[in-house]
């Protein structure tokens, strides 16, 4: 193959997909600049008032715990952030309002979180619960730093050739 | 010219093919001329993708709305510099800028490489053709950025309000010029592996080349984090994205790669260890490009999925097995002479630091992979957030800084533990005063307290090496001195407050000062391609007035008014020394602005030693450089 056939070869390559391409028309515009929020993820949390209810958590506990709380609009912000900074989410507020009202009724912050993860599962809290098999993720980054630790403790003590 | 790029797309995939296969012949049949073949090419695959990225920069500067990724990604009023930085915008474009970057670096990598190292230069530019070419190939066949519209538009739909920022024109193209870069490290270990030797001169070639890709990984991630900070108005400079998450795995396991070569190029052993290092950057790269482009995370990033994450994911196995491959069966010889006496404490300390890098970067992959393996193993599904990464690496990173300390005390020949002691004496006093300090002054933080305790025994333990390596020594300052200011958004303070045009609103900061923050009330005001609604507070602090501060909800519109997009958040920053005032315009119900007000401690330390970071590495990438000439 000599040079001359080579780049004769790569130009009609180029021409023909390019021709082909250009007769397969793209009908749709590129949206992968877009992100759709889902405005209708917000569900009823609602538990009644304890019986001597008077307001558990101040406002600033309150804030607290809803950055504890993932917004379920899609954003993968937390509930504080997402209603503090996104003028359009109606999900974040929502949620607030049934934090408010769980906090107003008297509930604990634990209370509150576990109400939530009742309704929405435990992908609403922002870190997993450290029990059953989430125990693994908590527990997996020790494994591999004290494993890799000891190997090399190993590997220094018994491997290490003479300098030349 | 536009249609020259796209022609010059399929040609610089046909170079790249070309350039992987001449060369893999020409290695295996021992012909330098065909060696030489596959570097021009690789040369060749520059100069086209070059060609390709001008032609998609010219169809966006013309605005030419015949084409489906310039009506996806501008509008006809959006500014110059938007509207150019919209190439990198897209998966498509970006996915071509990461083509163009690589190409560079492996055109500037294979001349390199053969001057410095010719035995192993026909299988280096192999493997970076093959990588050129999956690229290239993935681009033009399911990413092409060169795809036409059958009805051409008046106008086009925009760019993502989030990325309308100066953090735009330097965010991307240093991350993906960063993560691009890790293949050249990664060529040269396949072809050590492949050749199954460890030349003279391999490790400070590698040094080199990771620690510019270092470099550009470390100042695409600062830029990141600034942009994270006054763009969303979330308030904070990391959060624990996925994608930012990923971006960090190369980062650190570049950093323990260029540990690693520093230790071998005075021990030479280890190379196993040292060819896992040099490698894996380039592997999480991939893993990197695959989480941003993919669907399997949800992320912030979610504007840059596109098909190309099959296409990643696909190479990803491919890489991850091919290395593992190699790295299980070929024992490497090193022809690296070390200069360093066995049972070097240095070496000891080096190796350690490693192992805590790799480890921080494998608990950030447990948190990212957890809720997908979750789901896998029939679970329910979970989030993992900052809350997990926070609790997980806080001790992890304890360890690394209390070894960055130990590290730069110890010596290359072993020394008596009584020197030891005194060398490590003034520094832990130091780190030792810290503590106290901070205690007396009331801190009751003890993670705060450790971390800035032991970023003081670092910054001592420099002072007291006699080395004379100012690369290094600003290089780990900065390190200390970031770890420090993070520590800094353990005492956020907010306040959510609605203000009327006049009112006022009385906050205490975390120094315990008294704050006045006066609404000078709610303004509108029409741009070119926005209409902004903004809210301007007076700031006073202890009676003394420091200024104005402006937050803004941006709705931006096309070039006849329509709205497009959401709003977006432009939070008003002032910055001082010990911390920053961060207001953010939340919502507006009539005349009353809903405001959230935060104090941010030691945001300003985050910046000043983010640019001492880069500062350090270009002094070290300078002195590095003259050592290989």
């Amino acid at each position: 193959m000599n040079r001359r056939f080579m780049l004769q070869s790569t130009a009609l390559f180029a021409a023909s997909m390019v021709t082909r391409r250009a007769r397969a028309q793209a009908s749709v515009v590129d949206t992968s600049n877009y992100f759709i929020m889902n405005q209708s993820a917000a569900l009823p949390v609602r538990l009644p008032p304890k019986p001597v209810a008077g307001p558990s958590l101040t406002p600033d506990e309150v804030n607290g715990l809803e950055r504890q709380l993932r917004c379920q609009c899609g954003c993968t912000l937390d509930v504080y952030t997402c209603r503090t900074t996104d003028l359009v989410c109606q999900v974040a507020p929502a949620m607030h309002r049934d934090v408010s009202t769980l906090a107003a009724g008297g509930y604990t912050s634990d209370e509150i979180l576990n109400a939530f993860a009742k309704v929405y599962g435990d992908r609403v809290l922002m870190a997993p619960p450290a029990r059953g098999f989430n125990r693994l993720a908590y527990a997996l980054p020790w494994l591999g730093i004290v494993t890799g630790g000891v190997v090399l403790t190993f590997a220094l003590r018994r491997r290490a050739p003479e300098a030349r | 010219m536009t249609i020259v790029g796209e022609l010059s797309l399929w040609t610089a995939l046909l170079m790249a093919c070309w350039c992987a296969i001449v060369s893999f012949t020409g290695a295996a049949t021992h012909r330098p001329d065909l060696a030489r073949s596959g570097e021009r090419a690789a040369h060749a695959v520059f100069a086209f993708s070059a060609l390709a990225f001008i032609g998609l920069a010219q169809a966006l500067l013309r605005r030419d709305f015949s084409y489906s990724y310039v009506v996806g990604h501008i509008t006809v009023n959006m500014p110059a510099p938007y509207v150019l930085a919209a190439i990198w915008s897209g998966p498509q474009g970006s996915a071509l800028l990461w083509a163009l970057l690589l190409a560079a670096c492996a055109a500037v990598a294979a001349t390199d490489i053969r001057r410095v190292l010719p035995s192993l230069a026909p299988h280096a530019v192999t493997t970076l053709g093959c990588v050129l070419a999956f690229v290239l190939a993935a681009i033009a066949l399911d990413a092409n950025p060169f795809d036409r519209m059958e009805v051409v538009p008046g106008d086009g739909r925009g760019m993502n309000p989030q990325l309308q920022n100066p953090g735009m024109l330097a965010h991307p193209p240093l991350l993906v010029f960063g993560l691009a870069a890790t293949a050249i490290p990664f060529a040269l270990g396949i072809s050590a592996m492949t050749n199954r030797v460890i030349p003279a001169g391999w490790v400070r070639l590698s040094r080199r080349w990771m620690f510019g890709a270092w470099l550009l990984l470390s100042a695409g991630v600062l830029s990141g984090m600034w942009w994270a900070y006054v763009e969303p108005g979330w308030g904070g400079y990391w959060s624990w994205d996925p994608v930012q998450s990923s971006a960090l795995l190369p980062w650190l396991v570049s950093t323990a790669g260029i540990h690693a070569l520093v230790a071998f190029e005075r021990r030479s052993s280890y190379s196993r260890w040292l060819l896992t290092l040099v490698t894996l950057p380039f592997i999480l790269a991939v893993f990197t490009a695959f989480v941003t482009r993919g669907v399997l995370v949800d992320s912030i990033h979610s504007f840059a999925r596109s098909p190309m994450g099959t296409w990643f994911s696909g190479f990803l196995v491919v890489v991850c097995a091919a290395t593992t491959f190699l790295l299980a069966t070929r024992p490497v010889r090193s022809e690296q002479p070390a200069t360093a006496t066995r049972g070097s404490p240095r070496e000891a300390a080096l190796l350690y630091g490693t192992v805590v890098l790799v480890g921080i970067a494998f608990s950030v992959s447990v948190g990212l992979l957890f809720p997908l393996f979750n789901e896998w193993m029939g679970e329910t599904r979970v989030t993992v957030a900052a809350p997990f990464f926070n609790h997980v690496n806080a001790p992890f990173v304890l360890v690394l800084l209390a070894l960055m300390g130990v590290a730069q005390l110890l010596d290359w020949p072993a020394s008596a533990s009584t020197a030891i002691t005194r060398q490590m004496r003034w520094p832990a006093i130091a780190g030792g005063a810290i503590i106290l300090l901070l205690f007396a002054a009331g801190m009751r933080d003890v993670q705060v307290t450790a971390t800035c305790g032991l970023a003081g025994f670092v910054v001592a333990a420099i002072i007291r090496d006699e080395e004379r390596r100012y690369g290094r020594y600003i290089t780990h300052a900065a390190v200390a001195m970031l770890l420090a200011a993070f520590t800094g958004m353990r005492f956020v303070r907010t306040y959510d407050v609605g203000l009327t045009a006049g009112q006022a609103f009385d906050a205490t900061d975390p120094f315990g000062r008294q704050w006045r923050f006066t609404s000078q009330g709610l303004s509108r005001s029409q741009y070119r391609n926005s209409e902004v609604l903004s809210v301007t507070l007076e700031l006073r602090r202890d009676g003394e007035v420091l200024g104005l501060v402006t937050s803004e909800k941006r709705q931006y519109v096309d070039s006849h008014g329509h709205p497009i997009f959401d709003p977006s958040t432009e939070a008003g920053i002032r910055t001082g020394p010990r911390m920053d005032t961060y207001v953010v315009l939340a919502h507006v119900n009539e005349d009353v602005a809903d405001v959230r007000i935060t104090f941010n401690p030691l945001v300003a330390w985050v910046w000043i030693g983010g640019v001492l970071l880069i500062v350090g590495g270009v002094v070290s990438l300078r002195a590095g450089t003259r050592t290989v000439r």
